[in-house]
């Protein structure tokens, strides 16, 4: 008997099919980042409100009968639902195998029964959850002995909580503040004991014709110290009247008390929940950049990519550096960068993140990047930002594929203007992507139709464009500079370095990628 | 004064950078400095210093630099409102300096050129640029550091056209000159439109007068013969 569940488990794990039927459910039931997950809930709240709008119109309307086959076909729906959580909920055949093995391990006999307690506790424990107790009291009212219980269908109301995550971050709020409501919950029931006592005391004994029971000072004293005050109960007597105003005072202090606690939980989870919102949406972008950082190097960056579409996420410790940025345009992310598990979430190791960037402004914090970046992913692109000179060989050395010290470069460019100022501007121009003329580098794809002709052939001026050289992949990576327009011959990966104003440079783009000539550019 | 003199106002740690490769172009750099430490730095790192404010206006007549072999003055302080000054300062007393700034936000160019400065240079912004065209054109980045920053053997030029020289007076497009010479024209400048750089890959046929600057990509060789292929027009 032990060996066929033991056999039983081991084909389930083996079993491919098993797994992705499985794991299609997940998706479906419990993935907050699947797709699919949202479709699946639109479709449940549709159908609890539409079985909950049922109840309503039964109020005053006889049923109709396609209406009570509604109402089946979605209670089927839910408990499908139901078990389908209950399936996916936990891996039951690994509890036998792991649990096989140990002992196969330590050389003592397997019972079944042994696993079968730890699925047994893993699974009430999920009964006994709450949504699970939702879904079946919303379930429960559909059969038939228990359509007294109808009022319990306003249960699946509840379920919507299920489907709607800001929603559950409510209940977060509550399990994260538990302590202050419960000081606030006591605080409350004692002003309503207080309240209701007094009141009872002296107006209790027919006094006041409102006040027959306990129960009923109880009511005056919530309806009071709630400020709702409906006034089908009011005080006759001086005491009364005393102990009013103390509990509208406290009332007062409560309501405030309890809406600040709820408040700031709720703000503070706001964040976090736009967090998650990033993380998730970073997760599903391919080939996109980390900047780490956000300051005045990192803000002129972040302008560039937005300029040529492409995706990028900033992690940044300040959260006010994004304020004055659209942040609708990027993904950004409050938080240290040299957290390995801020990286790991945002997907430097299995994500789509090809590089990652540490430019800010402490040489230190950019180490700690690289290093945690490196540990995280071998094979990343990094580059980094040196402050200060000495710092660029340990960047390196952490593992920073390329380290730029601006003041070095600055410099560079600078001193370059003095000798002659009229090649530096135009050099400036096409490295500031101005408006005039900006410098690219095209490559030949091999399909191109270019392939095979001279440069003449070509003929790049009728594109306004001028050449510079040629790079040919193939060969070495060789730059090849003012190759010869009679005699050379385009090949496949050429990469060819021009300067041209946008337009040319997209104009010509788009006749290299056809692969039939398209203009009569051609020179004969 | 020392020929090929260029001034630099503050020892901070772009003007450290600066002073190196000034000095190794062969420059002779006077620092101006206040802060005793930075003065002592510079001192020790073998450059002429001078101690003294420029926020003084009698200081900056002291320093000449109207004279001609002071080729450039940069003014790169950590301080953004103390270059702004400095540099209208030193505009004001020599209109014909060129002055180089440095602003550290793309929209405090404006301003400093406004105060004087000939040209702006933003290290933020150039090392963002440098950083991006490594991701989306590093063959290009390539290049334009092999031609800029180093020894290679392709050099950026620029010749200023004289009169009578074989360029003067005719049409870009008409000449074959420079493909003989295996070279490359980047675009000019008119001396009538200072400000404005003609590419010529704009397409528009230029006529070439004295006075405009043409701006050459090539070989060192190729680039020395063509020089004196005009000079010997002269």
């Amino acid at each position: 008997m032990n060996s066929l569940f033991v056999t039983f488990a081991y084909f389930l794990e083996s079993s491919k099919n098993y797994y992705k039927t499985k794991h299609f459910f997940y998706e479906l039931l419990e993935d907050n980042n699947s797709i699919k997950r949202k479709y699946f809930d639109f479709f449940m709240i549709f159908l609890v409100l539409s079985t909950v709008a049922i109840l309503i119109f039964e109020v005053n309307h006889t049923i109709l009968p396609w209406l009570d086959t509604y109402e089946t076909i979605a209670v089927f729906i839910f408990i499908v639902e139901w078990i389908g959580r209950f399936w996916v909920n936990s891996h039951a055949h690994k509890h036998i195998i792991s649990d096989y093995e140990t002992s196969q391990l330590l050389n003592q006999p397997y019972y079944f029964s042994n696993s079968c307690k730890t699925i047994l506790k893993e699974k009430l424990s999920f009964i006994f959850s709450p949504m699970s107790i939702i879904d079946l009291l919303a379930i429960l009212p559909s059969y038939r002995p228990l359509r007294i219980l109808r009022i319990l269908m306003l249960f699946r109301l509840f379920k919507i909580l299920r489907y709607t995550n800001s929603i559950k971050q409510f209940r977060h709020v509550i399990i994260e503040k538990k302590f202050e409501f419960l000081t606030l919950g006591m605080l409350f029931v004692m002003a309503v004991i207080f309240g209701s006592t007094i009141i009872f005391i002296y107006e209790g004994a027919g006094i006041n014709p409102n006040i027959h029971n306990y129960f009923d000072a109880i009511y005056w004293s919530v309806i009071t110290i709630s400020s709702v005050g409906f006034g089908d109960i009011s005080p006759v007597t001086i005491q009364g009247r005393v102990a009013t105003l103390f509990l509208v005072v406290g009332g007062m202090g409560v309501i405030a008390f309890s809406t600040s606690i709820v408040t700031t939980a709720l703000s503070a989870r706001l964040i976090i929940l736009k967090e998650e919102k990033v993380i998730g949406e970073a997760n599903s972008l391919n080939n996109f950049i980390i900047i780490c950082g956000f300051g005045r190097m990192g803000k002129v960056l972040a302008n560039e990519f937005l300029k040529v579409e492409q995706k990028f996420l900033i992690i940044d410790q300040n959260d006010e550096t994004f304020l004055h940025f659209n942040t609708q345009k990027f993904l950004a992310v409050k938080g240290d960068a040299t957290d390995s598990s801020l990286l790991e979430n945002v997907g430097i190791n299995a994500g789509g993140a090809t590089t990652i960037i540490a430019c800010t402004d402490n040489d230190a914090v950019n180490l700690s990047i690289i290093l945690t970046a490196r540990s995280l992913n071998p094979n990343i692109h990094i580059i980094a930002r040196a402050n200060n000179t000495n710092a660029k060989q340990k960047l390196l050395l952490a593992g920073a594929r390329e380290v730029i010290l601006s003041n070095e470069i600055s410099a560079l460019v600078a001193t370059e203007y003095i000798g002659q100022p009229v090649a530096f501007e135009a050099i400036d121009d096409i490295l500031l992507n101005s408006e005039g003329a900006i410098m690219d580098e095209i490559e030949i794809l091999n399909k191109s139709h270019f392939i095979g002709h001279t440069l003449e052939n070509i003929n790049l001026n009728a594109f306004n464009l001028t050449l510079i050289g040629v790079i040919n992949l193939k060969n070495r990576q060789e730059f090849i500079f003012n190759p010869k327009k009679e005699s050379y011959i385009v090949q496949e990966k050429d990469i060819f370095i021009i300067i041209g104003n946008k337009e040319s440079i997209t104009q010509f783009k788009i006749d290299i990628l056809s692969s039939k000539p398209k203009s009569p550019h051609y020179a004969h | 004064m020392p020929i090929n003199t260029i001034i630099i106002y503050s020892f901070s740690k772009l003007a450290i950078q600066i002073a190196t490769v000034l000095d190794k172009k062969g420059y002779h750099v006077i620092v101006i400095e206040e802060d005793i430490k930075l003065v002592n730095e510079a001192q020790s790192a073998g450059y002429e210093v001078i101690q003294i404010s420029l926020l003084d206006d009698k200081n900056i007549l002291s320093l000449h630099m109207n004279h001609q072999n002071v080729k450039a003055f940069f003014c790169v302080s950590d301080n953004k409102n103390i270059n702004l000054f400095i540099t209208l300062s030193v505009r004001n007393l020599n209109p014909n300096l060129k002055i180089i700034s440095v602003s550290f936000a793309s929209q405090d160019n404006k301003t400093m050129l406004l105060a004087g400065a000939n040209k702006i240079i933003n290290p933020y912004e150039i090392g963002a640029f440098r950083i991006f065209r490594l991701l989306h054109k590093p063959y290009i980045l390539d290049i334009l550091d092999n031609i800029l920053f180093s020894e290679s053997d392709i050099e950026i030029a620029e010749i200023t056209i004289e009169q009578n020289s074989i360029f003067d007076g005719i049409y870009l497009k008409d000449t074959n000159i420079i493909n003989d010479y295996n070279l490359i024209l980047i675009g000019i400048q008119d001396k009538e439109i200072q400000d404005k750089f003609i590419f010529y890959s704009s397409g528009i046929n230029h006529k070439v007068d004295k006075g405009d600057t043409i701006v050459l990509l090539g070989h060192k060789k190729d680039l020395n013969n063509f020089t004196k292929l005009l000079n010997n027009y002269n």
